[in-house]
Order: C-alpha cells, then structure tokens, then sequence
C-alpha cells in the first residue's frame, strides 16, 4: 500500500537512482577525457591601450587553450560574448581559457573594463 | 569614467530586475524589507572580499578559482531557485487561502523563477566549459545579434529574465532545457529529492568543481560559503548567498518569512569590478 501510494507521486527513489548514476558516470568520463588530451595553447597580451595580436589566428574543429597574458599595470577582463568566456586577469598575471571547437568565422572580445579596447579571434 | 559608470549601470539593470522578482515574490511576508536589508548588507561584503582576495584565491585551483567559484555559486544559485519553484508549487494553495488575488501573481512569479533558474543554469555550464570541465558542444548554434543585441538593454534584460544568448552554445543550450525539464517534472515531487538531483546532476557534470556546490542546505549557511570559497567578482557570491540564505529560511518556516534578498548583487558587481580595477 505504502509502495504504491509513493510510486504514485512519482517519488519513489529507486526509478531516480539509474538517472543519476548515469549523469555521475557521464560527467566523470566527459572530465578525464578532457584532460586526456592537451589542447595547444595560443598567446595574446594585453598592453594597456590594445591587445596584440590585435586579431588572432586559431584553428577550426579543435579545442585549443587561450594564453591571456596582462603585461599593463591595471586588470582587465577577457571577455568574449560570441564565446561566452569573461576571465578576470590582474596586472602582471596570466590565465588560460578554454575555447573551441569552433566554427570558421570571426569572434570578438573585449577588456570588459575597457571596452573600447577589442580584438577577434579569426578562425579558418 | 564614463565606462566605468556604463559597468555600474548594466550591473544595477541586472540585479534590479532580480531584486524586483523577489520583491514580488515576498509580497505579503512581514520583515521582508529586513531580509531583503540583510541580504544587500552581506552581498556587499561578500563582494568586498572576494574583490579584495581575487587574485589570490584565483591561483588556489591552479588558475581556475575563478571558474570553480563562479560555477559553484551559480549551481547554488540554480538549486535554491528550483527548490524554491518546486516548493511554491506545492505550498502556494495554502499560502494563498484567503487572498484570491494573489493567485495569478505567485503564477507569475513562479515561471520567473524558472526561467531565472534556466538563464543562470546557462551562465554556470559556460564557466565549467570555459575550464575545460565540459564541452561546448558546438558554439553559435544560431545568431540572433542582428535581431537583438545582447548588449543593448532590452537584449540584457532578456538575458537576465531568461538567459538570452545572442550566440548560444550547445551546452547552454542543453542546460537550459535540462533546469526547466527538470524543475517541472520535479515539481509534485518532495523538494529534498529535487535538489538532491540537481547537485548530484551538476556534480556529475562538472567532475572536479563537485565538492563546491554542497552545502549550504541551512539558514543563511551560503553566505559563509561563498565568503570563505570566495575568489572573484563579488556578483555571484552575492547572488547566491542571498538566495541560499533566503529560500531555506522560507521553506523552514512555511514561506512565512524570510524572501529572498538581492540589491546586492548589484552593488556588489560594481564594487567587485571597481576595486579590482
């Protein structure tokens, strides 16, 4: 009786189990098989008043890792919307972004606390 | 300065219309302007330090602080609003007994919520994949920029309201139709098991950044999460500390209490760029 009045309600937790043993396993493969392979790494710096390269050339169909280097004196803010990436990077740091598989055709971004100061990835 | 001021603004915009869906969504709880008051206080600190220590704290997850932080606090974020959806679907009769007429505005409300959990939900799956912890799954599956901009301001509100993506990924994509899917099939269910398999869902999905998005299931226990797990832009942690401290507190004490409490993150959004800057 008990049983059926929670399989009713749709709470029963053992039709949730499989569900989510299947959602860990999938995460847990799709993590290592991202870090299995190391995706290359392409450089852009930051000076202050531009980037450079002011538009950079990356790869199609292949996941590869953007080096942001900050070489000014104040922080800025990777941001791309065409790529939904923003990564805070102080002064003198550097940080990488993963970005790709993309598709032939150009990507901006921008400093976000400078948004006047822009550049495209150009992927062919 | 002018740019500055544009970030201030496009902050203030986003976290307003937040704050205008819990202020709607409290309607009628007593203390709510304290709770509200609370929030916007712990927000700014919150903010506060997670601007202060940002570049610190960035290099403890060997260059992804910010990422892990950011997804962490936006899975929170997305657990309590589907917790909180889930649960005024099954609460809202009692709620509502006598007062007829606030019916159609808990209707309203509740699919605000939902879409709000779905946008954040995007946002999240961006940052995993932005560290490699999730795939994209193709970027810019369609391009709607040239009908709305999502940097003008009625794309920006859309983009809080619902998560609207000029360019969306494939995996934003799937995370917004997975948090609406989930949270309405959830919601007849217990909200326990709801948000068990939210976190257990965003946990399996995003392998390392796990152990992140636990916690936090009592009173206001987010905030001290946020706090001590801070490492970037204070928006965030701000957006979950006020959410996780103030959906618990209204499940607890039967929605009498406690409504959600945002301005925060807008104020700390600004602070948090500023004092970066």
């Amino acid at each position: 009786m008990r049983l059926r009045v929670i399989r009713n309600n749709g709470t029963n937790p053992m039709r949730l189990r499989p569900s989510l043993l299947l959602l860990v396993l999938l995460g847990a493969t799709q993590a290592s098989a991202a870090r299995a392979e190391d995706p290359p790494e392409i450089a852009v710096t930051f000076l202050g008043d531009r980037f450079e390269p002011t538009e950079i050339s990356v790869p199609t169909a292949v996941k590869f890792a953007l080096r942001v280097e900050n070489k000014s004196t104040v922080s800025m803010e990777w941001e791309s919307r065409a790529l939904h990436r923003e990564k805070i990077v102080p002064a003198g740091a550097s940080a990488k972004i993963s970005v790709g598989p993309l598709a032939a055709g150009s990507y901006e971004f921008f400093d976000d606390f400078h948004p006047k100061i822009r550049g495209h990835l150009v992927a062919h | 300065m002018f740019a500055v001021a544009l970030i201030v603004f496009r902050e203030t915009l986003e976290a307003a219309l937040i704050v205008s869906i819990v202020l709607a969504a409290s309607i009628g709880i007593p203390g709510r302007g304290r709770w509200i008051g609370a929030g916007v206080a712990g927000g700014i600190l919150g903010a506060t330090m997670v601007a202060l220590f940002a570049a610190a704290i960035e290099q403890t997850f060997a260059g992804s602080g910010q990422e892990l932080l950011n997804a962490a606090i936006l899975g929170l974020a997305v657990c309590m609003l589907a917790w909180h959806n889930i649960w005024m679907a099954s609460h809202a009769r009692e709620l509502i007994q006598e007062a007829n007429n606030l019916r159609r505005l808990f209707a309203v409300v509740s699919v605000l919520v939902l879409f709000l959990a779905a946008g954040l939900a995007t946002q999240c799956v961006s940052f995993l994949s932005q560290d490699d912890l999730l795939p994209t799954l193709g970027e810019g599956l369609w391009d709607t920029s040239f009908l709305l901009d999502e940097d003008g301001i009625a794309g920006r509100i859309l983009h809080t309201l619902i998560g609207y993506t000029a360019r969306p990924s494939g995996i934003q994509l799937l995370a917004w139709i997975v948090t609406i899917w989930l949270i309405h099939r959830r919601r007849n269910a217990s909200a326990l098991t709801v948000l068990a398999a939210i976190v257990i869902g965003i946990t399996g999905l995003s392998g390392p950044a796990a152990a992140d998005t636990r916690g936090g299931s009592g009173c206001g226990s987010a905030i001290p999460l946020s706090l001590s797990s801070g490492s970037t832009r204070g928006s965030l942690a701000a957006q979950s500390a006020v959410w996780t401290s103030g959906v618990p507190c209204r499940v607890k004490n039967s929605g009498r209490e406690g409504g959600v409490k945002f301005v925060a993150s807008a104020v700390l959004r600004s602070i948090g760029s500023e004092m970066i800057d």
